[in-house]
């Protein structure tokens, strides 16, 4: 994310003719939660008024305060599950409708409808979880099993078991970190034990796997994962090669970006286009230039939606390759409107417990 | 004891905001149009807010009332019940605990205090429109548990009758009487106010009570 953000900096810096120049200052909490508030707090008396940054939602939970409070903007390139709404944020990653749905529709149609999640311990893998057993109702799926480890936990061969118990047409795995990486090394070579061929008979999908993460899992149990994301490297367009190169040039250690990294060159990009259009920095200014922004990015065509201030983006399907790319499996073609509180696709009420509503009587 | 499903899209309802604070009402505009939801602005002024009152629709409305307004001042004192059949979200201003029972009068299941802050609006929606069905819930189930409890000596007579006419114990009769109204598909106890009816009926025309034909029947 740093390294997308920064290339965005550099870039908008040496276009003279673009007409603001960013001064970056960097803060790095390192993900001890206590250290994001005092964090923000001393950029802002320093006079910045505008963040690009977090990635875990427990540490946007802790500086929305702040930022409401001192009246500066934070621009959250992360893709989130939902259910958020500030006045003093502008959500430029994929809401819950952009990665969930999309992945629900690509799953049932061509994998099966009994699902087995797995996730680490906290909102994001609950939140993920509930939508997606929602959707799964809706298309007359189920899940047959549900399983959370503790956040870097690594010992998985417990659910590794489960999931050979229940036997399921697909793995929904929401697990982060260490834990993911594990997961996917254990359950490949626990299929390879049995003689399974993993990725054809329990394929693994997951809204949070990116390029250097498979790198992460390591070449054994690298290919045939599911991902859904608004960003792959691999995205064959004039933009997004020009976005390739200039990374590589920029981070020659690198082997390729991010979705969290196109993601943070977005926002910076569109952060500079509303500071110029808006000639000023103040917070109210700038957010009423940031409505309708729009900006030709890796991804495609993207816009800030004024009604929630959240990003229309392009869901797209990755099958991982050995080479720790993705291949493009699905594209929507177009991106599409965000709906950070679901209201165009949950139901109205939440779906029916799995225990059966009829008993027996004599 | 069956619950409904929590409500937890809003899409669809209609909120009807009663406040004359603009920082208030403008907050819950945005939100709730975010939310998908109609925004219908009411005055304390107008005289038709009673009959709007009246046609709110509890499946489809929901209502901001404004605790700082002086709302029916004749109302709020000696009335018991709640002054409106729909969900009610109160904006607190003054905690005073004669503002919060006014709200409480108006069926308020939610608080938001002012200034209002949009994080919370969605909050504050959920728990007053569930805990609105919840409650009508419970009237209509102790609504139910009273009408069985009015019917009881019914039961209890035809239990009687039943165990004199077929020589039964109170368990055999009860048993036949629970069949029986399961054939009939109706509740025991519509089905033994028609026993004991028709076995008084029968008595006044000074005809041979048939006890056993009352209950095949």
């Amino acid at each position: 994310m740093l390294n997308g953000a920064k290339l965005a900096c550099e870039q908008i810096n040496a276009d003279t003719g673009f007409g603001v120049r960013l001064n970056p200052v960097e803060r790095d909490p390192g993900g001890d939660l206590n250290a994001y508030a005092p964090a923000v707090e001393k950029m802002i008396v320093d006079g910045v008024k505008h963040v690009v940054g977090c990635y875990t939602s427990s540490s946007r939970k802790e500086v929305i305060p702040t930022f409401e409070k001192r009246d500066a903007l934070l621009w959250y390139p992360t893709h989130y599950e939902g259910f958020e709404s500030s006045a003093n944020v502008i959500y430029t990653g994929a809401a819950p409708n952009h990665h969930m749905l999309p992945l629900v529709d690509y799953v049932t149609r061509h994998i099966g409808r009994r699902v087995f999640c797995i996730g680490s311990n906290y909102i994001w893998a609950w939140e993920s979880n509930r939508v997606l057993r929602e959707e799964l109702v809706l298309r007359q799926g189920s899940v047959v099993g549900e399983r959370y480890l503790p956040v870097g936990e690594t010992d998985v061969d417990c659910i590794v078991q489960s999931i050979f118990d229940a036997n399921p047409d697909v793995v929904f795995n929401s697990l982060i970190g260490e834990s993911a990486y594990s997961f996917f090394r254990a359950f490949r070579a626990a299929c390879q034990a049995r003689g399974i061929d993993q990725a054809k008979r329990y394929p693994v999908a997951s809204c949070n796997l990116s390029e250097p993460e498979l790198d992460r899992i390591g070449p054994d149990a690298i290919d045939g994962h599911l991902s859904s994301s608004v960003y792959f490297a691999s995205i064959n367009t004039v933009e997004n090669r020009t976005f390739v190169d200039s990374y590589r040039a920029a981070f020659p250690d690198e082997k390729a970006p991010s979705a969290e990294a196109e993601a943070a060159y977005s926002a910076m990009i569109l952060l500079a286009q509303s500071l110029r259009d808006a000639g000023t920095d103040t917070l109210r200014a700038v957010k009423t230039c940031a409505a309708n922004q729009r900006f030709s990015a890796p991804q495609g065509e993207i816009t800030i939606d004024p009604a929630t201030f959240h990003t229309c983006l392009t869901p797209r399907i990755g099958l991982s390759r050995r080479d720790g790319q993705f291949d493009v499996v699905f594209d929507a073609g177009r991106p599409v409107a965000p709906d950070p509180y679901l209201i165009n696709s949950t139901a109205i009420r939440e779906a029916p417990p799995r225990r059966t509503a009829l008993r027996i009587v004599s | 004891m069956r619950w409904n499903r929590y409500v937890q899209n809003f899409r669809q309802r209609r909120a009807l905001v009663l406040s004359n604070d603009i920082r208030a009402t403008e907050t819950i505009a945005a939100m709730v149009t975010r939310l998908g939801m109609a925004l219908e602005q009411l005055s304390p002024m107008d005289d038709e807010l009673r009959t709007l009152l009246d046609n709110a629709d509890g499946q489809r409305d929901v209502m901001f009332v404004d605790g700082d307004l002086n709302l029916f001042p004749d109302m709020s004192h000696g009335t018991s019940g709640e002054l409106l059949h729909i969900p009610v979200v109160g904006l607190v201003g003054i905690e005073a605990p004669s503002r919060l029972r006014t709200l409480m009068l108006f069926g308020a299941t939610a608080f938001l205090s002012k200034p209002v802050h949009s994080g919370s609006i969605f909050s504050a929606l959920y728990l007053a429109i569930n805990t609105f069905e919840q409650k009508a819930d419970l009237r209509s189930s102790i609504r139910e548990l009273e009408h069985r409890r009015r019917y009881r000596r019914h039961v209890i007579k035809a239990v009687t009758m039943v165990m004199t006419s077929h020589s039964l114990d109170d368990e055999g009769a009860f048993a036949l009487l629970r069949k029986e109204s399961m054939r009939a598909r109706l509740s025991l106890e519509a089905y033994c106010e028609g026993v004991v009816q028709r076995s008084t009926a029968q008595t006044i025309d000074d005809k041979e009570p048939d006890k056993k034909q009352a209950v095949a029947d």
